[in-house]
């Protein structure tokens, strides 16, 4: 608020209204699945109108030739008619962006699992960013110290080598994701198929795979198949229900984390009150549960005060410090003598050679999304200011403002179908029927519907929250990006129909 | 101004006013003068209290010096709370434990209107404009007086309801009971504070009540004044005190009788011993 | 010597993004109960035909007036109006008789069935003594609400209102003087948070209106006669009787 204060551009791509576009300064009603469409379409106009930042280019990328080849047929009129914006517009905003670099920023978005061809919109965004030149500019993008940074780690034995495969098919299935990373729907349906072998047991921390994975049918289907499942959790969520045995964690404020790094600066997190009821923080649970199962040495600490004093062995601050100031900056990173990426060629890379050995395009290209058939709607999902993903619909005076998860349809839609603001309506999916209440409104495409995430509870120990509105995870089929990994959650269809009496 | 049967001589006059009739108890004299105290507490912090431009009868001066007074509003309503507290009590406790005894033979006797009382209505206020007007008799208290003891009835079972109301509101099972609680408190005290003006003054003002004024303190009032006045109430005690003494005459008339029987029958048994011997 | 405080908020309602921050924090200070806020934000709806739409948010609160009108109602004046500017309630001395409520223009009153007494924003007076903002002005996402002194000219409420066009929620019939000023409000939205008519429950009128006039009938027409009797009496002189 304060850089659109400040005089700063907006332009938001939604199919939806959200506050976001409320405030920004313009707002495009993009057809879902198409954002890559209009961004390939900038980048066409940035190359093929000179409009691009040729030093940056020059010096920090690789692989320019193979991109500007690679978008040649991607005008605003091919892709005006892909995302429904005027080309007119698409073209005048390339020439604004272009204009106000590198004080220009296109935003990678937040949750950017939508579409199967989602992983191209993200490269082509990062593609953009890369032709102004905006690194490490105002308005651009800022470089901050790596997570971590400055802190010492605990000095543990070798882990052992783990010779079975990864159940979430990294990097067996899925090459191009980091392994420190996963794809968590893959352990669901692998557990369920057995496929490459049948998992028994399941842990599952700081996770609510009940209501955050696809198919929530499946996913209990898959639960019911585990001999064993522990849920650590802070409050009694949907995962925690299913569960034979829940470790309750300390919520942020009654515990100490490890130490991070954010922008140079050292943060704790330390507990503002003792833990309630039994609870436990984590460091406290993995380091009972290493020692029991004779683990112990990868546990080198006494207890959290002493993995945090250890975290901060090799700088001048001390615990006691960092508990009164609550942060610690660090003396800042130099800056290094020219911008070095962390790719291959230790430039953007335009063009990837990475990509191209697993057989992906090496530039982004076009990859046509799904559309929803006759009488069908994209079923959008989100998330509102109100609620943090799914693990506060239970508070009370969050509860209180949102108890649950209206459907928005498009008001000249729900006209058609004889639908009333504040009829109940059922939502039906190839995997599964959820009732919500309907919400008419100008502010979404007529072929799309949206719900928030993070209703619909199992839980009866969400006492507030139990049954109120209807989860998408019941309705999303499982639909996985082969590079990234992502769901996408967009590409489900759903009908709509009043539910009478 | 009495209500007198006939004029007295000078001589009746001075004889009556020798007399001395009891009218109050002491227990009637106690409640009376803790009552005058509390109205003189309780009526200026209560005015005090209330401060609203909207409601407000006295100058904010007085609002003001009386919270300066009382050091704040939190005290000033806490004094009045706590002293209409034990007003209340005081009050019921006389009132309770009397009330088979003495609270309703007092009310029945005294306090009920008769044809004279209504016929007092018609002439009083001719007499008061200045025409010559004959009031009928009146007993131990007159119509208006009567009348009064009905404002202070009423307005003081309603003082007291509301007063609790106030002071512990959240007891009550709506709030539209406190809302109105507020304008009957404040109604009810105007009622009777109206009569208070004119039984102050004629209790303690107006000259022909001097004798009613002391009876406050010692309970008795003088014969000339109950035989202007109230004329039904002497006769009344008259004719107790004749009733008694013609009692007493009686009782002694048969005493004597007896007596000289007694005399008799013991003359007639000496003479008989004397025949014997 | 230094001016007295005059404490006002200015909102800047381009900058709101309807996020309830602020009716959260401050539900969390004061333990508001549920059913019950002493702030609001009112989501003025999606406005306009797809796809050219607007959203506005409006914020709001107590305006701690200049001349509140429900401080006038309060019999006791157990509601009040600081030095500071700011209108609080004197919890020990609240009856919750509730006349304040429909005194308000902005209904921001509301009773606290948990404590029995009237309920309202203050300003989070305790925080601003201590020299911090109120809670829903800290943790404010957008930066759209501000608080602060308006009679010192250096403070940023002053700078705001001097450096942009704001408006304060009032009508030409209806002005109590409120201390919140409004930046980037609609005019199209004006009629919509328009403040009514300060009323008195009904218990309050017919006090008003018709038991203090009628009392005061009573009592004034004992008082003449009876001082009408008194001056008769001493032109008379004693009589023979007493």
């Amino acid at each position: 608020m304060s850089a659109i204060a400040n005089g700063t551009h907006v332009v938001v791509l939604d199919p939806r209204f959200t506050k976001t576009a409320a405030r920004a300064a313009e707002w495009l009603a993009v057809k879902p699945g198409t954002d890559l469409a209009f961004h390939l379409a900038l980048i066409h106009e940035l190359i093929y109108n000179d409009l691009y930042d040729k030093q940056f280019v020059a010096n920090y990328t690789e692989g320019f030739d193979e991109l500007k080849a690679g978008v040649k047929e991607y005008t605003p009129e091919w892709a005006a008619e892909k995302c429904e914006i005027p080309a007119e517009t698409i073209a005048r905003i390339a020439q604004e962006f272009a204009a106000a670099a590198p004080h220009a920023f296109a935003h990678p978005g937040w949750r950017t699992s939508n579409f199967l061809n989602s992983f191209q919109t993200e490269r082509a965004i990062a593609i953009l960013n890369a032709l102004i030149g905006n690194w490490n500019q105002p308005g651009g993008f800022r470089a901050v110290a790596g997570e971590g940074a400055g802190l010492a780690s605990l000095p543990t034995p070798p882990f052992p080598r783990v010779g079975a495969l990864r159940l979430d098919g990294v990097p067996w299935k899925y090459p191009l994701v980091p392994l420190k990373l996963g794809v968590f729907q893959e352990i669901r349906d692998n557990a369920l198929s057995g496929d490459p072998y049948q998992a028994h047991g399941w842990f599952i921390y700081r996770q609510n795979p009940v209501d955050s994975i696809p198919d929530r049918k499946k996913t209990l289907e898959a639960f019911a198949k585990m001999d064993f499942i522990v849920t650590t959790d802070i409050i009694p969520n949907d995962t925690a229900w299913f569960s034979d045995v829940i470790l309750p964690e300390a919520s942020y404020l009654e515990r100490y984390d490890p130490l991070t790094v954010v922008d140079n600066t050292i943060y704790i997190r330390q507990p503002a009150i003792a833990p309630l009821g039994e609870s436990k923080s984590g460091l406290w649970i993995f380091k009972q549960l290493g020692e029991r199962l004779g683990l112990g040495d990868y546990f080198p600490y006494a207890d959290e005060e002493d993995y945090l004093r250890q975290q901060l062995a090799d700088l001048p601050v001390t615990l006691e410090d960092l508990k009164y100031q609550g942060y610690y900056t660090l003396p800042p990173t130099p800056e290094p003598e020219d911008l070095v990426f962390l790719t291959p060629s230790g430039k953007v890379d335009l063009s990837s050679a990475t990509l191209e050995k697993q057989g992906f395009d090496a530039v982004p290209q076009w990859e046509e999304p799904p559309e929803p058939g006759e009488g069908q709607f994209y079923l959008l999902t989100g998330k509102v200011a109100y609620h943090t993903q799914m693990a506060t619909q239970n508070n009370k005076y969050l509860h209180e403002m949102l108890p649950q998860n209206p459907l928005w349809i498009n008001k000249g839609v729900a006209a058609n179908l004889h639908i009333k603001d504040g009829d109940q309506v059922l939502v039906e999916s190839e995997v599964g029927k959820v009732p919500f209440q309907a919400f008419t409104t100008e502010g979404i495409r007529p072929d799309c519907v949206y719900t928030t995430q993070g209703f619909g509870k199992f839980s009866k120990g969400l006492r507030l929250a139990y049954a109120e509105g209807g989860s998408d995870s019941d309705l999303h089929v499982t639909y996985t990006d082969p590079i990234s990994g992502s769901q996408a959650l967009s590409q489900t269809m759903v009908k709509i129909s009043r539910i009478i009496g | 101004m009495s209500s007198a049967p006939r004029v007295l001589s000078l001589e009746e006059r001075k004889r009556l006013k020798n007399v001395r009739i009891k009218k109050h108890n002491l227990a009637n004299i106690l409640l009376h003068w803790f009552n005058v105290a509390s109205w003189f507490v309780l009526l200026p912090t209560g005015l005090a209290i209330l401060i609203s431009p909207h409601f407000r009868v006295v100058s904010l001066h007085f609002n003001n010096i009386l919270r300066s007074m009382f050091g704040g509003l939190f005290n000033l309503l806490y004094f009045h709370q706590t002293w209409g507290l034990i007003w209340i009590f005081v009050i019921l406790f006389n009132v309770i434990l009397g009330f088979r005894k003495y609270f309703v033979p007092f009310s029945s006797r005294n306090m009920m209107m008769d044809r004279d009382d209504i016929e007092w209505f018609k002439m009083k206020p001719l007499q008061v404009l200045g025409f010559k007007a004959e009031l009928p008799p009146q007993g131990a208290y007159n119509a208006g007086q009567k009348a009064y003891s009905y404002v202070v009835f009423l307005g003081i079972i309603t003082i007291m309801i509301t007063g609790l109301i106030m002071t512990f509101p959240e007891y009550m099972p709506a709030r539209w009971i406190v809302q109105w609680a507020l304008p009957l408190h404040f109604l009810a005290v105007g009622g009777v504070v109206a009569g208070l003006v004119v039984h102050v003054y004629m209790g303690a003002i107006f000259p022909e009540e001097k004798s009613a004024f002391f009876s406050m303190f010692t309970g008795n009032v003088d014969g000339l004044y109950a035989y202007s006045h109230h004329y039904k109430f002497f006769k009344q005690k008259v004719a107790e005190i004749e009733e008694w003494e013609k009692e007493e005459k009686r009782k002694i008339a048969e005493e004597m009788l007896l007596q000289r029987e007694r005399e008799e029958r013991e003359k007639r048994q000496e003479a008989n011993k004397e025949i014997e011997s | 010597m230094a001016t007295k405080k005059k404490y006002g908020f200015v909102i800047d309602v381009r900058r709101c993004i309807g996020c309830n921050a602020c009716t959260v924090a401050c539900k969390e200070q004061w333990k508001v109960p549920v059913g019950h806020s002493r702030n609001w934000v009112l989501d003025m709806g999606i406005q306009g035909s797809f796809p050219d739409l607007t959203q506005t948010f409006i914020t709001g609160q107590c305006m701690h007036c200049d001349d509140p009108p429900c401080v006038a109602a309060c019999p006791s004046e157990a509601t009040y109006k600081r030095e500071d500017g700011l209108v609080v309630i004197d919890e020990d001395t609240c009856i919750g008789c509730g006349y304040c409520i429909p005194a308000c223009l902005y209904d921001a009153r509301f009773y606290n069935e948990e404590k029995g007494v009237a309920d309202k924003c203050n300003g989070c007076f305790d925080r601003v003594e201590e020299g911090e903002l109120p809670a829903c002005v800290a943790t404010c996402v957008g930066g759209a609400r501000m608080f602060g002194d308006l009679n010192d000219p250096d403070s940023q409420v002053s700078r705001m209102i001097r450096e942009n066009q704001t408006v304060r929620l009032v009508t030409d019939e209806t002005n109590p003087g409120p201390n919140v000023y409004y930046i980037g409000l609609p005019e199209e939205l004006y009629s919509e948070v328009a403040p009514h008519p300060s009323e008195l429950p009904a218990a309050g009128k017919v006090w008003k209106k018709g038991v203090i006039p009628v009392v005061g009938l009573a009592v004034g027409a004992t008082v003449i006669g009876q001082a009408i009797a008194f001056g008769a009496q001493l032109l008379k002189g004693e009589s023979i009787d007493e």
